[in-house]
């Protein structure tokens, strides 16, 4: 495909987003590091323009003001895009989808989305300042939707790195993301895929924080402290001997380890707390009642004091050595140490020589002393539990991979214990055999093509969408993640594949972007223009816009 | 008398088999037309390159000479040439020479199965049909200025096929061809026989329980099919070369149609070698010949070309031992001599095992004669390729220094009159990584 | 969904399963009513009277079927299409009424096509579709290693199927001949050879016989062709006799060949004996040497040689998939391959479709490699691959365009007799796994 040049500018993405299908209560309402508030980043600093700054929030569901448009179309660096539909998706459970058929022009001020208007008149766009894209035409419908999500990719990681074995969960994938590797370029081009969230590992037992990849011109670290990964199931692991019910188990005990953990923690800091105070009440004690002579010297710059009591290191003059290098061999050793000895017990004597003076000035104030504070118990900090913490605080998702049946059971009532949030069952090969079950407990399900049945028959064109059909049915988020470099390109064919079984069309583009976000931790920041519905076949990706501006895939049609 | 001059090389009715299958001649008519058509078609093309030192594919570069070039063929190399109608291409300060030419490579062989094993005897085979046109190596042959090489079959077999000379760049297979079906491979030495086992072990099943599995099986294996197909020869009864193409290949090396490029290493197969040409009559040419520093006198009385093997190389097959200076010691002797880049033997490129040559001894004109003209003429190509004269094809490099300077690179290299090659463009690699470009980025 | 067969020797006929219902019934009241009966005497009853009874119920009943739109062919579709089918044949193509009601048994949906039909197919036994002592085995005919009891022609079917070539493997240079056959179905007794295979891929390069390289594969053939040419029509052997209809083109031949330099000498050997060759391209699993696209492409439409797709799935290559709409751009023909050996997964025609439209492809072109194209490669565009009255009854019924993958095949239509039929209402809840498949 050759790139046609058609506009420039930075667009940086702004939407407003929401949604039809309710989600479990975890992903909505306060979390509001979850998902980004309803106007979103800007990769090019705050808004400087006064225009920006007072852009609505749920700007696209209400169309701007004629004066806005005004003063858009004379803004030379104005960008109008006008699309026949566009599909918003918003993490907000009360608000509808925006699934818009009547089209209409969307503004964007450099990076920054303006406002939507349904019309701009003629008149006034031959006049304008600003540039006028018209997307649509007569054969194919302009279709704009936030750029898909790869739940699971494979890029930017050897499969060699991916099968570590001997990751832990504070194994950062972050640490080992070759962003320059190649490969990915023509993903957002041709299957609207622009964001991509790479795991830490597979093949672990347990790995750590995946992270979240913007795909721009080059790629862009969004997020990259991610989901957290687990591994239940046994199918092609290897590093461990354990059953899939001592996995399970090993889990459960992370957890409360880590529980114990937090309370050590919240302990020592208590502890800490008191122990300041106390070492305060003392040393100011010290101060005023300086010690007696002979008694032991209070700790008052306990820093500076060295460890072993109060022995230091002396060192020898020239003199000092040349005197000693003219006895005998045999004595020279012993006349060292001697040396040595006496000059440290006289640099120790000289401070304690000053005490006399000024302890006869507070020596009549004298109260009861208080007692030495004792240190708490420091915890060692323990980067594993750091991270089980932060998925038992709610800040992250802890991502699991289980497929039987009973996997998936006991990891539900894993969430229930430990009280987890955000959990997301990757692979869920029998999740159709649970699905009430899972949209009771609010987990999120990723499915992917590798989790096949058998490995005799390819069964995965019908298995995966069937499953996401039957799941999504029963009010369970489902997302897709391509487990695969090859299959990334294929998502959006797996989803059309769902709606064939029964997934309504809305669910399966929430599926390929909001669902996707949620189970990655992040949201990516472009969007994609389609011509026509992006799950038809016949669609192309008509131009990109991300936080690097916009690009244009030349396709036909 | 100059060996040069000697009248080793074939004439021009040998150029084809004779018994070619007709209607392979009838391809061959066809592409000649459609190659007649396509210079037709740009008969506008012409080139005056001017300015350069030019060597001629004979002799010291010389200055002034100007090059005319009219559809993809040279027309004229001379001094103070019009150059009205033409683009002139200013490359003064520049050293040209012809289009190199290989005398044995492997290139565009992307398999290592370049032998039938089989059949310990398949003389007829071409090895032009497990060609890889686009293979990167010939890329790389081109930017290092070989224009035309010469493609061998593999050294698994007693008589491994027939070679193929043909140009590294240009549009279709079927036009790069210079000549097919030349040089008979037969290869002396341990490496024919390595493939066969003895019954110690193993699976008696197996097709590779046969002779020859040493060195003078070889040679029997050698002898014995000519001997047969002189017989057959001598009869003429019960043989139809339509049938039997291998007996028909044989018989053509025999009548001395069909250069056998013998290869042979150590100096007991380079004496072999030598035996058999007398013996059998055979036109030889010695590929390799790594230990010919001690037969010199043998191989310069016999007339026998060598297409030595690459100098730089330290690791030859069948042991043979290399000695730095043999091709100087060669040309000393009067032996026609050229440099191969060889099978798979880590070599350099062409050049710069000329520059080697020359490094150790060899005159700087004989080391670019070595790698031009001096192969074109072992492999009957050199009314079209290997020197810059009237009539040839223009395959020309032009380098930024003297060739022989281990700091030498094409700046530009044209094929039939096309540059195929520039050295000076802006590399057209993919980005490789999206720190220093950035893809399909558009802006107004 | 796919009916399954109660008697081995009935297996292709749903008819036939219904009668066999009914004798069994009468068995079991006839075993009820006189016990002293014994089994043996009910399954022969059962054996004997099923053939004949599905012969009776098939002539009697036609299916009918109506669709919103029937693609006759690739680029010719009929609105409101009604198709009447009596025996293995379409009896009568009309249109029903706008707005007019169908019947309880008239069977309905948006989109009617022809079955497909697959030139290159060798589910079964990888180790029967080859001879191992011997590469050169022309003689050899492919259905002999046919099993129609093979439970994997029911995903065949499921993909919509209904003709398909089945060829000896890649493994040797001249396999044997590839036989036109209805997936599931008991072989004709004189099934034809549609095309003789070759194969010049490095499979069918072996260490231990003849021929170890690609010089030698095609040395092979041509020593074969030779040989064939000095002797008298009188000797030729079984293998020569084959060998001989592919002289001149009188029936055709298909290469396989994956890479530029076999492709290269494919090219070369039909040129040189004058064959009326297709190539077909890619190994077992489906992959072939991408460089293709850049190299061979511009030779292929020179020579105008017809290229034999495999199936795309999610794995393929984006260069893979982006070959057919390059193929179609620069008008050489081609024809998608959907059940190579190892592709035998559901639903590989649609999404082969599906993915070769997303590179550019159009609707019509896609529909056609899977039609009407093989069809006429395996010259029986008379009888298969379009919708017209009197073809063979092979249809499939879609609940929208085919190419899309939100629509489902409801209906599979073999010879007159369904096959496989997945409409909703008769969707059975899932048992085992979503796709209705046992995975245990």
């Amino acid at each position: 495909m050759t790139a046609i040049p058609l506009i420039g500018g930075s667009v940086g993405l702004a939407c407003a987003l929401a949604l039809s299908s309710p989600l479990p209560a975890a992903y909505q309402g306060s979390e509001g590091d979850l998902l980004p508030p309803d106007v979103k980043i800007d990769w090019f600093g705050p808004a400087k323009t006064k225009a920006a700054k007072e852009a609505p929030k749920a700007a696209l569901r209400k169309a701007g003001s004629p004066e806005l448009l005004k003063k858009l179309l004379g803004n030379r660096r104005a960008t109008f895009l006008k699309v026949d539909r566009y599909f918003l998706p918003s993490h907000k459970a009360k608000d509808a989808a925006i699934l818009d058929s009547e089209g209409g022009w969307l503004a964007f001020v450099g990076s920054r989305f303006q406002a939507w208007f349904p019309k701009v008149p003629n008149g006034a766009k031959a006049q304008a300042k600003a540039r006028m894209l018209d997307l649509t035409n007569e054969s194919a419908k302009a279709f704009l939707l936030p750029g898909l999500c790869d739940a699971d990719s494979r890029f930017f990681r050897s499969s060699s790195d991916l099968r570590d074995s001997g990751l832990t969960l504070a194994t950062p994938a972050a640490a080992s993301i070759a962003l320059w590797e190649k490969g990915w370029e023509d993903l957002p081009l041709t299957t609207g895929i622009t964001t991509l969230f790479v795991p830490a590992g597979t093949a672990a037992t347990s790995s750590g924080h995946g992270a979240l990849v913007g795909l721009s011109l080059r790629p862009l670290m969004l997020q990259p402290k991610g989901g957290l990964s687990y591994r239940i199931s046994s199918l092609g692991s290897r590093g461990t001997n354990l059953s899939r019910d001592q996995v399970v188990k090993a889990l459960d005990k992370a957890f409360e380890a880590a529980e114990k953990y937090k309370e050590a923690k919240e302990k020592f800091d208590k502890d800490l707390k008191e122990y300041k105070k106390k070492r305060k009440e003392y040393l100011a004690y010290y101060k005023k009642n300086p010690m007696k002579k002979g008694a032991k010297a209070a700790p008052a710059k306990a820093a500076s004091t060295s460890r072993k009591g109060g022995r230091r290191r002396v060192g020898l003059t020239p003199a000092e050595l040349a005197a000693i290098r003219k006895l005998p061999r045999e004595q020279q050793r012993k006349a060292m140490q001697d040396l040595m000895r006496k000059k440290a017990g006289t640099a120790q004597a000289k401070p304690a020589a000053k005490d006399p003076k000024a302890g006869s000035k507070t020596a009549k104030t004298s109260g009861k002393a208080p007692a030495r504070p004792k240190f708490p118990k420091r915890v060692p900090e323990n980067p594993q539990y750091e991270s089980l913490l932060s998925v038992l605080d709610g800040k992250d998702f802890l991502r699991v991979e289980a497929h039987r049946a009973g996997e998936i059971r006991a990891l539900l009532e894993l969430k229930k214990k430990h009280a987890l949030d955000k959990l997301v069952i990757v692979g869920a090969t029998e999740a159709w055999k649970l699905p009430e079950a899972i949209a009771k407990s609010g987990a999120l399900v990723l499915l992917r093509p590798d989790t096949l049945p058998s490995r005799g028959y390819d069964l995965l064109s019908e298995h995966l969408p069937a499953q996401a059909a039957l799941l999504s049915k029963a009010d369970v988020p489902v997302c897709f993640g391509s487990a695969g470099r090859r299959e990334a390109g294929s998502l959006p064919l797996m989803a059309a594949r769902a709606v064939a079984h029964g997934m309504s069309e809305t669910q399966a583009l929430e599926a390929l972007t909001k669902t996707a976000w949620l189970a990655s931790g992040g949201q990516g920041n472009a969007m994609v223009i389609f011509s026509g519905d992006p799950l038809s076949p016949d669609a192309r990706v008509l131009c990109v816009l991300d936080p690097m501006g916009l690009r244009h895939a030349g396709g036909q049609k | 008398m100059n060996p040069l001059r000697k009248p080793i090389l074939p004439d021009a009715s040998a150029k084809s088999l004779p018994m070619i299958h007709p209607h392979k001649l009838a391809l061959g008519l066809a592409l000649g037309l459609t190659l007649g058509l396509g210079a037709s078609l740009g008969a506008q093309d012409r080139l005056l390159l001017k300015g350069a030192k030019v060597f001629t594919g004979k002799g010291p570069f010389q200055e002034g000479l100007q090059i005319l070039v009219v559809d993809g063929k040279i027309q004229k190399v001379g001094k103070d040439l019009s150059a009205e109608n033409s683009t002139v291409v200013d490359v003064s300060g520049k050293w040209i020479t012809p289009g190199l030419v290989d005398a044995n490579t492997s290139l565009g062989l992307a398999t290592t199965h370049t032998n039938e094993q089989s059949n310990e005897t398949t003389p007829h085979i071409p090895i032009l049909d497990a060609i890889d046109p686009r293979a990167a190596n010939f890329k790389r042959a081109l930017g290092m200025g070989v224009t035309s090489a010469y493609v061998s079959p593999g050294g698994m077999n007693v008589f491994g096929g027939l070679g193929v000379v043909l140009k590294t760049a240009g549009p279709q297979l079927s036009e790069r061809i210079i000549l097919d079906k030349t040089g008979l491979r037969m290869t002396l030495g341990a490496m024919a026989s390595s493939g066969n086992r003895s019954f110690r072990g193993g699976n008696p099943d197996s097709m590779f329980y046969r002779r020859p599995t040493s060195r003078m099986g070889v040679i029997w294996e050698i002898r014995s099919q000519f001997y047969k197909a002189d017989a057959k020869r001598a009869s003429g009864q019960g043989f139809d070369p339509e049938k039997d193409p291998a007996t028909r290949t044989l018989i053509a090396a025999l009548d001395g149609k069909l250069t056998v490029r013998t290869t042979a290493r150590t100096d007991q197969d380079i004496r072999t070698a030598l035996r058999l040409a007398e013996e059998f009559g055979i036109r030889i040419a010695i590929d390799e010949g790594t230990e010919a520093y001690n037969s010199l006198d043998q191989i310069a009385a016999a007339g026998v070309p060598v297409i030595a093997s690459p100098p730089s190389v330290s690791q030859h097959p069948d042991r043979a031992e290399r000695h730095l200076d043999t091709i100087k010691l060669l040309a000393d002797a009067g032996v026609v001599v050229a440099i191969q880049t060889g099978q798979g033997l880590g070599a350099l490129p062409l050049i710069r095992e000329a520059s080697f040559a020359v490094r150790y001894g060899l005159p700087r004109e004989r080391a670019l004669e070595a790698v031009t003209s001096v192969p074109a003429e072992i492999l009957g190509v050199s009314d079209r390729v290997g020197s810059l004269k009237e009539g040839l094809d223009a395959d020309i490099v032009v380098w930024d220094l003297n060739p022989l300077s281990v700091f030498s690179r094409p700046e530009s290299v044209y094929v039939g009159g096309k540059l195929l090659h520039d050295g000076k463009a802006k590399k057209t690699k993919k980005v490789t990584s999206p720190r220093r470009g950035t893809p399909r980025k558009t802006r107004l | 969904m796919i009916q399954h067969d109660t008697a081995r020797h009935a297996a292709d006929s749903s008819a036939a399963d219904r009668s066999t219902a009914v004798i069994l019934n009468i068995g079991k009241s006839m075993n009820r009513h006189h016990s002293r009966l014994p089994l043996a005497t009910t399954v022969w009853i059962v054996a004997t009277l099923t053939p004949w009874m599905a012969a009776q119920s098939s002539s009697l009943k036609p299916i009918v079927i109506r669709a919103e739109k029937a693609w006759l062919e690739p680029g010719k579709s009929l609105e409101r299409a009604r198709f009447t089918i009596r025996g293995d044949a379409i009896s009568e193509v009309d249109q029903f009424e706008k707005g007019s009601k169908a019947g309880s048994d008239v069977i309905s949906g948006a989109v009617l096509t022809a079955g497909f039909i697959d030139l290159h197919n060798q589910l079964g036994p990888t180790n029967e579709l080859a001879e191992k002592v011997e590469s050169f085995t022309p003689e050899l005919r492919a259905d002999q290693a046919y099993d129609p009891f093979d439970a994997r022609w029911k995903r065949v079917l499921a993909q919509g199927i209904t003709s398909l070539i089945y060829a000896p493997s890649n493994t040797s240079i001249a396999g044997g001949q590839a036989i036109l056959l209805r997936p599931g179905l008991k072989p004709e007794k004189d099934a034809p050879a549609t095309y003789v295979k070759f194969s010049l891929t490095r499979e069918a390069q072996s260490t231990y016989k003849r021929p170890t390289s690609l010089v030698g594969a095609v040395d092979y053939l041509r020593e074969s062709y030779r040989n064939l040419r000095s002797r008298t029509p009188r000797n030729l052997g079984a293998a020569e006799l084959i060998l001989a209809t592919t002289v001149g083109g009188n029936s055709s031949v298909g290469i396989a060949c994956n890479r530029p330099e076999e492709i290269q000498a494919a090219l070369e050997l039909s040129k040189e004996q004058n064959l009326d060759s297709f190539l077909i391209l890619g190994d077992a699993t489906g992959q072939f040497d991408p460089r293709i696209l850049d190299d061979v492409l511009p030779t292929l439409a020179k020579e105008g040689k017809r290229l034999l797709l495999p199936a795309l799935g999610s794995k393929s290559s984006q260069r893979a998939q982006a070959l057919p709409a390059q193929l179609a751009k620069q008008g050489i023909p081609f024809a998608f391959s959907a059940a190579s050996d190892r592709n035998n997964g559901i639903n590989k025609c649609q999404w082969t479709m599906a993915m070769a439209m997303r590179s550019g492809l159009s609707a019509d072109k896609a529909l056609a490699a899977l039609t009407t194209t093989p069809a006429s490669w395996a010259k029986i565009s008379d009888k298969a691959g379009s919708l017209y009255k009197d073809r063979q009854a092979d249809l499939c019924l879609w609940s929208g365009e085919p190419w899309d993958l939100r629509s489902r095949l409801l209906l599979v239509v073999r010879a007159g007799k369904i096959v496989c039929d997945a409409r909703p209402e008769k969707d059975t809840p899932m048992k085992d796994s979503p796709t209705g498949e046992s995975h245990r």
